[in-house]
């Protein structure tokens, strides 16, 4: 007999609510129409092919003494649109750094298509992110600039850091994976036995829709089903509903990853692990990560199913850097970002560590 | 609370249960979904959304071309054609045949699912928190189903298995790709392969201009008076990069856009 003891009527009642709350959730859901994401005040101040390189403005009430004087230059990865920086006022990296004096750069690497199936991890590494670092250089006169890199582009950030240290200041890199090989990586061991070169030989880019079903069979049952039943409970509370839908809108706006560098990136990077094993080459100079001699402080999330902390603890061992900072935050891989403790924690922590580091 | 009416729903409940699990230990086919929750035929149609968005409309012609070719050796005018309508029906079994065994693996997680649910109600209820709601219920089998999927998404078999269903498609997508490029080739109409030419052709040639550039640059005397510039290490010869300074011929500083 089953352990379950269920009252009909409360059953009954339940049913009746949940459909109550479904039917207000949709009304709700359709007054709200389309939200936006991505608004912080900024100027486009860098364009090259589909990137553009963004400056965020400072608040006036910033108090002079408070500023960070080397500017800091964020690399998204391009995976999904940097906009998870900024998503929206009260859940931004962004707009709390620069409440706390930090001028922010960011790259928006735009949407590959077609005409970028042959751009090369080094043209993203030695052209467009050197380029990115080199704009911001000569417009600030700081011949040593700070660089923040995200998941993939702190992957592409370390790469940088290693074939031009005495182009960065400080380093910090955020849920950025390193060591692919280890077995909490289960993407890693999902793409083992996929033919990648015929992969891509097929799709040119790899399609973000691809990517975005790869991460949503991670967690089948939580990503297609119970997120969505989760959604009615914040069917009276508009603000919570706007929520949802802004992370939606982030979640599925996925460019292509231009498929010769996302070849390269898991042949390279992911299967052979060549960053860790110190094998990887870029135009043809060795990516050693023992030349990441700057001040770095390394950020990951404790629940990360993506880039789990294996993948990112390691590189304290790898790096040449003698000032090296961690710090571990509680959630995953996108509540970094957007948690209420996150909000506290990791703009406090990033502004404090470049502030100590400025001179 | 009517005690005979709570014993009715948790009968109901037991019957359910148990014809879930009969559903999922019945074979699984194509043409009948294993089980109600359907997660598999969902998780199906996620890799078939992946991996073969451009195969549905091919579907039909390849299955009667197979039915009726699959054994006969291609000759004749139209030899190629055939051969490669062969190959698509070859490679277009043996996915189904993959989707099959992927299907199997994933309604065995939901029979797991379902035998780690009930050992969970039975250790709530011992420690006298027993499941008061559906929405409870729901919940904890989302937790079991996922608890079980990972140790599954875990495993080599698993791994292996994704990656032959994802190769198969893969070629059969390359296939499909050789039927629409000849098809297009008889219109006198671009096809992937001519573009990805002159995509190719032309980063060949922005390499070449960017290598020039820079050539002409480090050659001017002021190009030695840039700090940034000569403090950086000397790029190789056959870099991809254009020049630093006809990089920033594209900055729009001169004009910058405001957004937002």
């Amino acid at each position: 007999m089953s352990e379950l003891q269920f009252d009909q009527q409360r059953f009954a009642r339940e049913v009746e609510e949940f459909t109550q709350r479904m039917t207000r959730g949709f009304g709700a859901l359709a007054q709200i129409g389309d939200v936006e994401i991505g608004t912080a005040p900024k100027d486009a101040v860098y364009s090259e092919d589909k990137l553009v390189l963004y400056r965020y403005r400072q608040p006036d009430d910033v108090p002079a003494k408070s500023r960070v004087r080397i500017p800091l230059l964020i690399c998204y990865a391009l995976v999904n649109r940097p906009w998870m920086m900024d998503l929206q006022p009260d859940r931004s990296l962004i707009r709390s750094l620069l409440r706390r004096g930090v001028d922010v750069y960011l790259i928006d690497w735009g949407y590959p298509d077609g005409a970028d199936r042959y751009l090369t991890l080094d043209d993203y590494v030695s052209g467009y992110l050197a380029r990115c670092a080199d704009f911001i250089s000569e417009s600030t006169g700081h011949e040593r600039i700070n660089l923040l890199g995200v998941c993939q582009g702190g992957t592409l950030s370390l790469c940088y850091a290693a074939l031009q240290p005495q182009r960065l200041k400080n380093l910090i890199t955020m849920v950025t994976p390193v060591d692919f090989r280890t077995p909490q990586n289960l993407l890693t061991k999902w793409t083992e036995h996929v033919d990648l070169d015929a992969l891509l030989a097929t799709t040119g880019n790899l399609p973000g829709d691809m990517l975005n079903m790869l991460f949503l069979s991670l967690q089948p049952f939580r990503l297609n089903s119970q997120k969505y039943v989760g959604l009615m409970d914040l069917a009276d509370n508009r603000q919570a509903l706007e929520n949802f839908l802004r992370m939606e809108k982030w979640i599925f706006d996925s460019p292509d990853q231009p498929g010769e560098m996302f070849r390269q990136f898991m042949i390279w990077l992911v299967k052979e692990n060549r960053l860790v094993r110190g094998e990887l080459e870029l135009g043809g100079r060795r990516v050693s990560l023992k030349n990441v001699d700057m001040p770095l402080l390394n950020i990951y999330a404790m629940q990360d199913h993506l880039v789990p902390p294996s993948a990112s603890v390691p590189l304290q061992q790898l790096v040449g850097s003698r000032d090296y900072s961690t710090y571990a935050s509680p959630g995953g891989h996108i509540g970094i970002y957007v948690s209420s403790s996150a909000q506290r924690e990791v703009p406090e922590r990033i502004a404090n560590w470049l502030r100590a580091r400025d001179r | 609370m009517a005690q005979a009416e709570s014993r009715a729903i948790e009968e109901q409940w037991q019957a359910w249960i148990e014809q879930q699990r009969e559903l999922l230990n019945q074979p699984a086919s194509a043409d009948q979904p294993a089980s109600a929750f359907k997660m598999g035929e969902e998780l199906l149609s996620i890799w078939r959304g992946a991996w073969t968005s451009a195969s549905s409309a091919q579907t039909g012609a390849a299955k009667g071309l197979s039915d009726l070719f699959a054994k006969l050796p291609p000759i004749g005018l139209a030899r190629e054609q055939v051969a490669v309508w062969q190959e698509l029906a070859s490679i277009q079994a043996e996915c189904q045949q993959l989707e099959q065994e992927l299907r199997e693996v994933l309604a065995g997680v939901q029979r797991k699912a379902l035998d780690l649910l009930d050992e969970q109600v039975r250790q709530r209820r011992e420690r006298n928190e027993p499941v008061a709601t559906y929405r409870e219920l729901y919940d904890l089998w989302v937790d079991c189903a996922e608890q079980v999927f990972a140790k599954v998404a875990h495993s080599d078999a698993y791994s292996k298995l994704q990656g032959e269903l994802g190769n198969a498609t893969i070629r059969l997508k390359a296939r499909q790709q050789k039927v629409i490029e000849y098809a297009l080739k008889q219109f006198d109409l671009p096809t992937r392969s001519e573009l990805n030419s002159v995509h190719l052709q032309l980063r060949q040639l922005k390499q070449k201009v960017a290598a020039l550039e820079q050539r002409t640059a480090s050659a001017t005397p002021a190009a030695a008076e840039r700090p940034a510039a000569s403090a950086r290490p000397a790029k190789p010869a056959a870099s991809t990069k254009p020049a630093a300074r006809a990089a920033r011929k594209s900055a729009v500083k001169k004009s910058p856009r405001k957004s937002r």
